[in-house]
């Protein structure tokens, strides 16, 4: 205990020692030697220290990099869903437009609706759009595209939706008239979802291929004049009475997507 | 004589050893604040060798890090000092036996002393108006963070000088 004492003594007065030699300025040049000599090593120490932090910093941004690489990823997927739904709506509006110009040069009204469905099955060749009775739809209304070609009847009517029967249907029956001289008059049947044709068209009655079919007027709910389709070819023995047209739609059943129902 | 110089030279260079570790090595974050390697390196003398290397690398130890900080020169070796005395007492009079739990005795003992002595000196330089820092709720929450780390690296000092030295094998001190 006494050794440790006297040699607390000694390092105490050594160390007041060094405190007066600093506080003088005597110690400046040993400290500056010291310091000098160890700068080299603390530097390569720092060098060190930055290296390792710098490579676990790049660790950790690539980490993050690679998370944010899939966020973005992620967001341009939405962005493209978004994008394809945009371009949706883009074609929708210059649908909108047409129907738009159609409607404003046409003297009915029109209910705007859209198909909500497709075709419900193999044998029945019809649609569901989206609006019903609360839209002053009742059924036998004639349903035209876009540009005003019909393309099928209001079938059922319910609140909020209303089914459509395709002319191609076989169960479908439209009157109708043959732009040509003779203003043929005529019906239009649906031929097992395929197409449509008209029949008992009176042998002297001149149909050719090319000529345009319209509705005729005589139901009631149908208004006069809208394009159904175009004569195809004519069929039928001159030993028989009437003849057949094998009618071509004008637009095609499958790319429906916006329609109107035109309301007396 | 040439004992006494070897014995020097090597206080000398463990103590700038541990002091750029200390300062160049190791990052500046508050993880980092509680790895006081000179205190240590103070600890493991005291508990394994003489009081004498101690005090050599003490005043070493202290004087390079007075040298570098801005706080009043002597705050950084007087706190090893008067730390060191009372760990040497706490050795002869308590952990008398070289054993682990001693070793991490001297160590948490270390760091409290430690601490208690440099923030005492450094109010004081702050209440004479020598410096602007005074010991604030980081300054005792880096304490608290020392007297966990300091105990665990003194721990695998232990490992180490025991495996390649006979300083801490179990025998009593005399």
């Amino acid at each position: 205990m006494g050794k440790i004492l006297k040699l607390a003594v000694i390092g105490f007065a050594a160390i007041i020692l060094i405190f007066l030699l600093h506080y003088f300025g005597w110690s400046r040049p040993a400290e500056n030697l010291v310091i000098k000599s160890l700068s080299s090593i603390q530097r390569a120490g720092q060098n060190l220290n930055h290296g390792v932090g710098d490579f676990y910093n790049s660790w950790i941004k690539k980490r993050d990099l690679l998370a944010e690489n899939n966020d973005l990823k992620n967001q341009l997927e939405k962005s493209l869903v978004g994008q394809s739904k945009i371009n949706a709506l883009d074609d929708e509006n210059v649908l909108l437009k047409k129907e738009l110009d159609f409607t404003k040069t046409s003297n009915v009204k029109f209910a705007a609706a859209q198909i909500i469905s497709g075709l419900s099955d193999n044998i029945s060749r019809s649609v569901m759009i989206n609006i019903g009775a609360k839209n002053g739809v009742v059924k036998g209304l004639a349903v035209v595209s876009d540009n005003g070609v019909m393309i099928g009847k209001i079938s059922e009517v319910y609140d909020d939706f209303s089914k459509v029967l395709l002319l191609t249907d076989n169960k479908s029956k439209v009157a109708a008239t043959i732009q040509n001289s003779d203003r043929t008059v005529g019906l239009i049947e649906g031929q097992f979802g395929l197409s449509f044709s008209m029949t008992n068209i009176p042998q002297d009655q001149d149909v050719k291929s090319g000529d345009l079919i319209v509705t005729s007027g005589l139901e009631g709910q149908i208004p006069k004049n809208l394009l159904i389709a175009q004569v195809e070819n004519v069929s039928g023995a001159q030993s028989e009475i009437f003849k057949t047209a094998t009618l071509k739609p004008i637009i095609s059943f499958d790319k429906l997507s916006d329609v109107l129902v035109i309301i007396p | 004589m040439a004992k006494f110089l070897r014995k020097f030279l090597i206080c000398f260079l463990l103590a700038a050893i541990l002091l750029i570790v200390q300062t160049s090595l190791i990052g500046k974050s508050f993880f980092f604040s509680g790895f006081n390697f000179i205190l240590a390196g103070l600890v493991v003398l005291i508990a394994a060798f003489t009081y004498e290397d101690a005090l050599l690398y003490l005043i070493f130890a202290g004087a390079l890090m007075d040298s570098y900080s801005l706080l009043p020169f002597g705050v950084f070796t007087l706190s090893l000092f008067f730390s060191s005395l009372f760990l040497e007492l706490l050795l002869l009079n308590f952990f008398t036996n070289r054993s682990l739990y001693s070793l991490l005795g001297l160590g948490f003992s270390g760091v409290l002393l430690y601490n208690i002595f440099f923030a005492s000196l450094v109010w004081l330089g702050y209440v004479s108006g020598l410096n602007d820092f005074s010991p604030d709720g980081r300054f005792w929450l880096s304490v608290l963070w020392q007297v966990i780390v300091v105990p665990v690296v003194l721990a695998f000092g232990f490992i180490f000088i025991n495996k390649f030295s006979r300083h801490f094998k179990p025998i009593f001190v005399k």
